[in-house]
């Protein structure tokens, strides 16, 4: 299947899947056990669940093909069968491995997707509580490009 | 002669053989029946939520502990073999004539 050059959303969707993932896999991870989606995806959320989510992004110089890609990990968590304190420590463990100054080579270097990226900049952490769920999110901007 | 109260208890065993469900809360088994169950699956971000309501009917006498909202309840067998072997959680419970309690459930993640 060819790899599109614009596909930057998707491409990045799955390399923050990749990343998570990875994470998730080290010994006494917090998110061991969690499901990690993409953001658009139509897999079925079982209960506890993380996903990265590139919400929008724009050409920024208009015609270099750079894009800047306003991203959102969440991370929801069952306020009744999980709890508070795993909650945190999970959202903490998110967002060490995405608040990294070598995340812009974390990105590049991971073979997931063709994709080159230049910069992240422009941290938000928020948290919120829907559905009997715990969320915490970190937002930031990808300035990147397809390798393609 | 039967009295109104043992009427509907044998009314109420009738419809249970009929449309049998068996649950487990808090490590006890439960005999009862359910409404009809509505179940969908909406998409959001992340992925497919379950969407599924439904009402257990059961006997309020068989519980000592009464089950309250936020618990988890196991389907172990239902005549709607859909909802068979998985976990819900109660959303609400209402004792409408003391003979019997209607307990709400959704998925999990509702």
């Amino acid at each position: 299947m060819p790899t599109f050059y614009n596909d930057v959303d998707s491409k990045l969707e799955s390399t923050i899947k990749a990343l998570l993932t990875a994470q998730a896999a080290t010994s006494g991870s917090n998110i061991a056990s969690v499901d990690i989606h993409t953001g658009l995806s139509t897999s079925d959320i079982e209960l506890d669940l993380i996903f990265g989510l590139v919400e929008s992004a724009e050409e920024n110089p208009s015609g270099s093909g750079n894009w800047i890609c306003q991203t959102t990990i969440a991370v929801y968590t069952s306020a009744h069968d999980t709890g508070l304190a795993t909650h945190r420590s999970r959202v903490s463990e998110v967002r060490d491995l995405f608040m990294s100054d070598c995340l812009a080579t974390t990105i590049s270097d991971d073979n997931t997707e063709t994709l080159t990226c230049l910069a992240v900049q422009n941290y938000q952490i928020a948290q919120r509580i829907e559905d009997n769920y715990f969320i915490g999110e970190i937002s930031f901007d990808v300035v990147c490009y397809g390798s393609d | 002669m039967a009295t109104i109260a043992q009427e509907l208890a044998s009314d109420f065993d009738s419809i249970k053989s009929d449309f049998p469900v068996v649950i487990n809360h808090n490590g006890t088994t439960y005999n009862g029946t359910m409404s009809s169950a509505t179940k969908g699956r909406t998409l959001e971000e992340g992925g497919l939520f379950p969407d599924i309501d439904a009402v257990l009917i059961m006997k309020s006498a068989d519980f000592t502990t009464k089950p309250k909202a936020g618990q988890k309840v196991l389907i172990n067998s239902c005549f709607d073999c859909s909802l068979r072997l998985q976990n819900y959680r109660i959303t609400s419970v209402e004792f409408p004539d003391g003979a019997i309690i209607l307990i709400s459930i959704v998925a999990l993640n509702q």
